[in-house]
């Protein structure tokens, strides 16, 4: 199958490239088919996640763990149960970034990662109870880097 | 703003048409119960916030920006 995708132009994709979110995204309850897209090869530190459903629809999500080494989303019994209740080690968790002209003033929205249960390559975006920002500033990461 | 006290099963009416009742007060919560017409849209407001940043991070972004992103973390 062909998509032409937002960042990535004419492709080709398999039926199990495909990840569902059959609760779509907060505000974006329609769209549940995404192909996942590295921007970069073998990692998984920044994806285009691409709609299947509409072409211009792509979220770039980041591997939050490689930016935040303390992050440690939980998630309620009750997300689990609609993820198919996965073995801990089975979900993928990834943020939603808001990119901005000025790099360091782009946004990674820590309060409502998307979990994956990677197995099914089923997902859902969860709100942690943890009281972590939806607008952590990216700012913060690289100097915790370098620091 | 105006900030009120009530107690558990006690109510308050907004506008003649919203209904507010305190059903529980735990320490770690309180649990609500809102009578009100179909027609008023009712969201934690969480999910507000998260669906106005899905919002923002669904808005396109120029290749200029994102090869200026994908260099950033790798330096």
């Amino acid at each position: 199958m062909n998509i032409n995708a937002r960042y990535f132009g004419m492709i080709t994709y398999e039926e199990e490239d495909v990840v569902t979110i059959p609760d779509g995204l907060f505000g974006f309850e329609h769209f549940t088919r995404f192909l996942p897209l590295p921007f970069e090869k073998d990692t998984d530190s920044m994806i285009s996640f691409q709609s299947l459903e509409d072409e211009d629809l792509a979220f770039i999500l980041m591997n939050p763990f490689r930016l935040f080494p303390d992050y440690a989303p939980a998630l309620s019994p009750a997300d689990l149960k609609q993820l198919g209740d996965p073995n801990e080690e089975d979900i993928s968790y990834y943020v939603i970034s808001v990119i901005r002209e000025n790099v360091a003033d782009s946004t990674l929205n820590l309060k409502a990662p998307l979990a994956i249960n990677a197995p099914k390559r089923q997902g859902k975006q969860v709100i942690l109870e943890h009281n972590y920002p939806f607008r952590q500033p990216l700012a913060d990461t690289t100097k915790m880097k370098e620091g | 703003m105006l900030i009120l006290h009530r107690k558990k099963g006690q109510s308050l009416v907004i506008d003649d048409k919203v209904t507010l009742t305190i059903v529980e007060v735990g320490s770690d919560g309180v649990k609500l119960a809102i009578d009100a017409p179909r027609d008023i849209s009712i969201l934690r407001s969480e999910l507000k916030e998260a669906a106005v940043e899905n919002q923002e991070a669904a808005k396109a972004v120029s290749k200029d920006m994102l090869d200026k992103f994908l260099q950033k973390p790798e330096s």
